[in-house]
């Protein structure tokens, strides 16, 4: 017994102990609670706050926003909209009744309904681009992103739309797209290469029409290809040089006439300049290159000089021909005069009167034959090389003509004033006055002969004349008298040549020569000189 | 007073030889003369080095070996390059003078036409070469 209610107070006991441990576990649980919703009733509280700071915070962003900004419903009556989509539409909702659909200009009706569509379907529609009349009839290209605003049950019940005036910003880009299009023209129509690139580039970044005729490359393989690497390795290393002058920034721009080689390995020959183009920074950000075909000029001045070469070696070989020929001439004449003279030596008793006036008369033809000889070899060795330019005294010259010629003792040769010192080749200064003296000389049929040689300065030449009393030179043959192998005197020695010889000496010293004349009376050949 | 001559005439023109000793005979002048058709005999003539001329005139335009030719080879000879040599010609070729000059010639006669100026020539030419002292032999 005693054990049976031992064991129940000890139940009972574990009992309230039990209990007051469950009693301290609920206080302790609703202490928890209580705190819990202190806790909640705080954060719905800043919750309520902080959606009325937004709802403010948003009416603020509607209304600062600066883009245009609209709410309509769905049939697209505008609910709502800030000042700056007033401004641009310039509707004010307080006054007018505003439907998107009435502003929309005729043409693009279609695209608007259908944009809508597309809208409710797919909640939003970005850059739709449309024109629209405004309240005081301008039109006005608007660029449009709007979206549906949902319903908390997920329903569509308006749609907002942010608006942009792109007219300005479209013209504007119209404008740059039209010069864009027109320099394009003016680069792809150019007849010379231009070529734009940058140094770290691995081929060009542009190559016009001409240029990628000129070396046969596309424009395509240009954007793998530099110029420097189709350049003819002969100039590679003057290209180069000026090229790291370009790219060191020494030199802003550079020229120079080089060869291409062309895709199909032919020779370009180019007029080429590059320029550097720089930033506000000073860096230089692009190269223009401009290449100018000039293949056909090379090809013409290396005809030219082939040309002046090979004339030069003819003019040679005729002046040996010259000097040659008149040799192989020259020498029978020497022989037939020896032995004439020789005959007329040895058989002096025994040849006749008659046979003696013979052989003179052939002894003259052949010293006639030889002074012909002699002058057509002057008159073709005038103007070769060998020329000098000395410094001459023309009265010394002259004086010395008289001392040599044959004057007869009724002509008198004198020089009428002084004769200036000029610069040219003393032998064909002699030869000038000697045929013309000699000329003047021979022609005089007067008693008392009279040769006088003048000087008169002109601004850029020297003008000589002489003068004799002769027979005169009828007028018709004044251009005649100079033409080779012409004589239209009576004198026996004359060959033709004198004349000619005299004409291109002048004109070796380009001059001109003149005559003034009167049958009877006497001839002034006027000549002059270049200074 | 005047030397006699051993002179090398070097002349391809048969009349031009028989000019020159008609001139040493009615000059009543006793020279030497050697003849020689062109510069080819003339050399092997001068090659044997014995019985060198005084002197030597040159005619300029012959066949085969030219008297340029045969100057330039005379004068890089070590030994036939003391002679002197007057050239008689018919060419005044700018050229021509330059070039003999330039190779190391004595003398530059152009032939005169008439027989009476080539004998006066030649006669002062001779005089002239007789009066200077020359390397003998």
């Amino acid at each position: 017994m005693h054990n049976k209610i031992e064991i129940l107070e000890r139940a009972l006991q574990r009992q309230k102990a039990a209990r007051k441990e469950a009693e301290k576990i609920l206080e302790s649980k609703s202490y928890e609670l209580f705190n819990v919703s202190e806790e909640l009733k705080k954060s719905y509280k800043k919750l309520e706050d902080l959606l009325q700071e937004k709802t403010s915070e948003l009416e603020g962003v509607f209304l600062n926003i600066i883009d245009a900004y609209v709410v309509m419903d769905l049939q697209g009556n505008v609910l709502r909209m800030n000042d700056s989509a007033e401004d641009m539409l310039g509707y004010d909702l307080k006054k007018d009744e505003l439907n998107l659909m009435s502003i929309v200009h005729e043409d693009y009706f279609e695209y608007t309904k259908q944009s809508f569509k597309e809208l409710y379907e797919k909640g939003s529609y970005t850059d739709f681009q449309v024109i629209i009349r405004t309240k005081n009839n301008t039109e006005k290209l608007v660029q449009v992103n709007s979206s549906i605003i949902y319903n908390k049950e997920g329903a569509p019940i308006a749609a907002q739309g942010i608006l942009r005036d792109i007219t300005l910003e479209n013209s504007i880009k119209e404008l740059v797209e039209q010069q864009k299009k027109q320099l394009n023209i003016v680069v792809d129509h150019s007849p010379i290469g231009i070529a734009l690139s940058n140094k770290d580039d691995k081929g060009l970044i542009m190559a016009n029409n001409a240029l990628c005729k000129l070396l046969g490359y596309s424009m395509e393989e240009f954007k793998n290809i530099k110029l420097q690497e189709v350049t003819h390795k002969e100039d590679k290393e003057d290209s180069n040089k000026l090229r790291d002058k370009l790219y060191n920034n020494k030199v802003d721009s550079y020229f120079l006439e080089k060869r291409y080689l062309k895709k199909d390995n032919d020779i370009v020959w180019a007029r080429t300049s590059v320029t550097a183009v720089k930033d506000s920074n000073n860096r230089v950000k692009y190269h223009v290159t401009t290449i100018e075909d000039i293949t056909t000029q090379k090809k013409l001045e290396k005809q030219k000089e082939e040309l002046l070469n090979s004339l030069e070696k003819q003019n040679e070989q005729l002046n040996d021909y010259a000097h040659i020929v008149s040799h192989d001439l020259k020498s029978p004449l020497r022989a037939i005069s020896a032995l004439l003279s020789w005959t007329k030596e040895d058989f002096e008793d025994k040849l006749g009167t008659e046979s003696l006036f013979n052989l003179n008369l052939m002894e003259d033809k052949v010293y006639k034959m030889d002074k012909l000889i002699g002058d057509i070899l002057s008159y073709s060795s005038i103007g070769q090389e060998g020329d000098t330019s000395d410094t001459v005294n023309v009265n010394n010259v002259v004086k010395d003509i008289i001392d040599i010629i044959y004057i007869p003792s009724h002509i008198k040769v004198i020089i009428k004033n002084e004769l200036p010192t000029i610069v040219a080749d003393a032998t064909r200064l002699q030869q000038l006055f000697q045929n013309i003296m000699s000329n003047a000389i021979n022609y005089i049929d007067k008693e008392e002969g009279l040769v006088e040689v003048g000087y008169k300065d002109s601004k850029d030449f020297y003008v000589f004349s002489v003068k004799d009393n002769g027979c005169g030179i009828p007028k018709e043959n004044h251009e005649k008298i100079f033409k080779m192998f012409k004589t239209y005197g009576d004198y026996e020695k004359s060959t033709g040549i004198g004349l000619s010889i005299v004409k291109k000496v002048v004109e070796l010293y380009e001059g001109e020569i003149w005559l003034e004349s009167e049958e009877g009376k006497g001839t002034t050949f006027f000549f002059s000189i270049k200074k | 007073m005047n030397k006699n001559l051993k002179i090398l005439l070097i002349e391809d023109d048969m009349i031009e030889v028989m000019k020159f000793n008609r001139t040493v005979t009615k000059l009543n002048l006793s020279h030497e003369i050697i003849e020689a058709n062109n510069g080819e005999d003339a050399l092997q003539f001068l090659s044997k080095k014995v019985g060198l001329p005084d002197i030597i005139l040159l005619d300029l335009n012959m066949p085969k070996l030219n008297g340029i030719e045969f100057l330039n080879i005379l004068k890089n000879d070590e030994t036939l390059k003391y002679i002197p040599t007057i050239i008689l010609t018919t060419s005044n070729n700018r050229r021509d003078i330059l070039e003999c000059y330039k190779a190391g010639i004595a003398g530059y006669i152009i032939k005169p036409l008439k027989f009476k100026d080539y004998v006066d020539l030649i006669g002062s030419l001779l005089d002239y070469w007789s009066k200077n002292e020359l390397i003998k032999g």
